[in-house]
């Protein structure tokens, strides 16, 4: 056990950058009570920005203490070391310093939409700033975690603010909803966690370390009549659960659509972006950690949450009328096509190489994914509000759109190309790159299940464009105001659909760069 | 093996007390008393606490969850005042009973099925003193508080540090869900 340094400090330098500007934003509360909203609005995007600076330069060495190896993401283009922090409680790699940077640009984005969607609802309030920093930490301390315990802490620290912003709007019984159904589910997957954990402690003799872990395990004899055995392949299946709800993986996906249309939209895009780039991340670091033996027995379990998540979420889809439930039900069965990079076939001598694939093919799609999801949600979150009142829109409501509010027709159709994956925009690429990772590893029955539901998939976003280009037959009700309007918003929203757009044409260099990072997981 | 038989016979105790206080909690209709059973269930939990050799978190557990968190649950209950006319009753007499019947007999089952596994094979080993080294140092910790303190400090910092921030997100977020007036705040 060593004692505390400062290179522990250095190590988890972004999480620690969001925690500090959050309290900051309290303090400045007392401080400046005139100017409060406007104050935690700055300092929100200030130590954003700041975090990500820190990821993408990283800190030089002369800061450290003597004899130090703590780094955290080092200029871009250079091989990232492993570096472990806090008593080998969080541990930092290529693939961490990714993911984090990806949740890092995403709340950017976010809060650069925040201020307006949220004074339109007239929910504007210090404390919505404050959530989203504490649960932004809470996900990169998430990522990096490579302790049991700090990942259940971790957890908590991100989705307990976010209790608090799904029953955001108090006054609306959908929202109050939708912030209990979450609370008291998230409650219910955390106990399978700590289940799990305790399963896995008892297992391997009494460790929780995801490194130790894997060594132990993997030690044991494959055999469910050796009770250790049998609890650690336990173990893991109540840790996969666990984080499949918080992935919303099929068969624990029964909150999404109820909390995704009760929250209000800017909620609904945090969940179903942020949330969701973590949570598939641990997924792929915790399966990652699993050994070769236990893996052999769990692995139908992922394949159930895989093509069970495609199927249900495209067909369901397929069904919907309300845009907001039918973006929930198509995240679920993106959730399903990432988790089909967690599976890799059992006792494969290139299995190294595989998940390296996986893992940067896993980054491409997440990150067009989260691009894509913020894009949809906040066009529909501002045409949600435009003409002075909430409401909910429907298919029917998008007929004309074209005509009448062409940047929003725009913005919403180029997100449901890019999900349906059209090729030039980032869907396709992803979609194609999960694919060739399944062809190359053999696994040709999952590429056949991803091959016919993007097929599915391509009929209810199509929907989307038609009814928004061509269905002029019967006028839609009047949905006015334009689609981003503030300048950060409008900001954000081009620097989204730029990214839809050009991450597709520069789909190559991101993929070799993201492979380059993930040198070493474990 | 005596000592282990007695451990065995009361984790089986405690446990039966546990399973059966928690669905207390959940089927009880008057809320007074199923609060009642949360107490008996950390009761139970403590005496676990015990039973592994974690004599400080067993007192813990009480001071805290049955003396400080149990009475604030009640003091609502009381100030609410929730009438046991306002819950359905989760189940028929016979359901309760055919429940209470099925759940004893699953720990009979299984106490039986555990005392033949263990007098066969080697024991748990839940009576090993806690001793360990601190590592730089190298001095030698006897004593459970002690031995505590240097892991939540050493240890587990971090996870011990983020569950203060965790704290402070609850306690900003339950004023802010329940604040009656929230424009008056700006």
């Amino acid at each position: 056990m060593n004692l505390f340094s400062i290179n522990d400090l250095i190590a988890t330098a972004p999480a620690l950058v969001l925690v500090t500007g959050a309290i900051l934003i309290l303090l400045l509360q007392i401080v400046l009570p005139k100017f409060r909203l406007q104050a935690a609005y700055g300092v929100a995007i200030a130590v954003t920005a700041a975090a990500i600076l820190l990821l993408v330069t990283g800190i030089p060495t002369s800061w450290q203490a003597a004899g130090a190896t703590v780094q955290i993401l080092p200029p871009i283009g250079t091989p990232v070391p492993l570096t472990e922090a806090f008593n080998r409680h969080v541990l930092f790699s290529g693939f961490v310093s990714e993911f984090s940077l990806l949740i890092l640009i995403a709340l950017l984005l976010l809060l650069l939409n925040s201020r307006r969607l949220l004074a339109e609802l007239d929910l504007n309030l210090v404390e919505a700033y404050l959530m989203m920093l504490f649960s932004a930490a809470g996900l990169l301390y998430f990522i990096a975690a490579q302790d049991l315990i700090t990942l259940f802490v971790a957890l908590e620290l991100s989705s307990l603010p976010l209790f608090v912003l799904a029953g955001w709007d108090r006054h609306s019984k959908s929202s109050n909803e939708a912030g209990i159904k979450y609370f008291l589910l998230s409650v219910l997957a955390t106990t399978f966690l700590l289940l799990g954990i305790a399963f896995l402690y008892g297992a391997s003799e009494g460790r929780t370390n995801l490194n130790e872990l894997f060594y132990s395990l993997s030690r044991q004899p494959q055999s469910v009549r050796f009770a250790p055995f049998l609890f650690g392949i336990l173990g893991w299946i109540f840790i996969y659960a666990a984080i499949a709800f918080k992935t919303a993986l099929v068969p624990f996906h029964g909150w999404v659509a109820d909390v995704y249309e009760g929250s209000i939209t800017f909620v609904t895009s945090f969940m179903a972006s942020l949330i969701k780039i973590a949570a598939v991340a641990v997924f792929f670091k915790l399966v990652m950690n699993t050994p070769e033996n236990h893996r052999a027995i769990v692995q139908p379990v992922l394949m159930v949450f895989a093509v069970g998540s495609m199927f249900y979420g495209n067909l369901t889809a397929l069904v919907q009328t309300n845009l907001k439930r039918m973006f929930a039900f198509s995240s679920i069965a993106h959730a399903g096509y990432m988790a089909t990079l967690f599976i890799f076939p059992v006792g494969s001598a290139l299995l190294a190489e595989i998940q390296k694939e996986a893992s940067a093919a896993l980054f491409f799609y997440v990150a067009g994914y989260a691009a894509t999801t913020i894009l949809v949600f906040t066009v529909i979150a501002f045409l949600e509000t435009g003409d002075g009142e909430k409401r909910r829109i429907t298919l029917e409501d998008l007929k004309g759109l074209g005509k009448r509010n062409p940047l929003a027709a725009f913005l919403l159709s180029l997100g449901a190309l890019s999900f349906a994956g059209i090729p030039p925009l980032v869907g396709f690429f992803g979609k194609l790159y999960i694919l060739r990772v399944l062809l190359g590893s053999g696994q040709y029955i999952l590429a056949l299940f991803v091959a016919i539901n993007s097929l599915l998939a391509v009929y209810y976003y199509a929907r989307i464009v038609f009814h928004c280009y061509w269905d002029y037959e019967t006028e839609g009700e009047k949905l006015t105001g334009s689609a981003l309007r503030s300048p950060a918003a409008w900001i954000s929203g081009m620097a989204l659909a730029v990214t839809v757009i050009g991450l597709g044409l520069v789909s190559s260099p991101v993929l070799r760069y993201a492979l380059d990072a993930m040198v070493r997981f474990r | 093996m005596e000592e282990l038989n007695m451990r065995m016979i009361l984790f089986y105790v405690f446990s039966f007390i546990m399973v059966a206080s928690a669905l207390g909690v959940v089927l009880h209709r008057n809320p007074v008393k199923s609060a009642m059973f949360l107490v008996s269930f950390f009761v139970g939990l403590a005496a676990m606490y015990a039973l592994l050799g974690a004599e400080f978190l067993a007192v813990v557990q009480i001071l805290v969850y049955v003396g400080a968190i149990m009475v604030l649950f009640l003091f609502v209950i009381m100030l609410i005042s929730v009438r046991e006319e306002n819950f359905e009753s989760p189940g028929s007499n016979l359901g309760r009973t055919a429940a209470t019947v099925l759940l004893i007999g699953a720990f009979a089952v299984q106490f039986l099925v555990m005392a033949r596994v263990f007098t066969a094979g080697p024991g748990i080993n839940a009576s090993r003193p806690y001793h360990g080294s601190l590592g730089q140092t190298g001095k030698i910790i006897e004593g459970n508080v002690e031995l505590l303190s240097f892991k939540l400090f050493q240890g587990y910092l971090l996870p011990f540090e983020l569950i203060s921030i965790v704290l402070l997100v609850a306690a900003i977020g339950a004023v802010v869900l329940a604040k009656k007036n929230r424009r008056k705040l700006q």
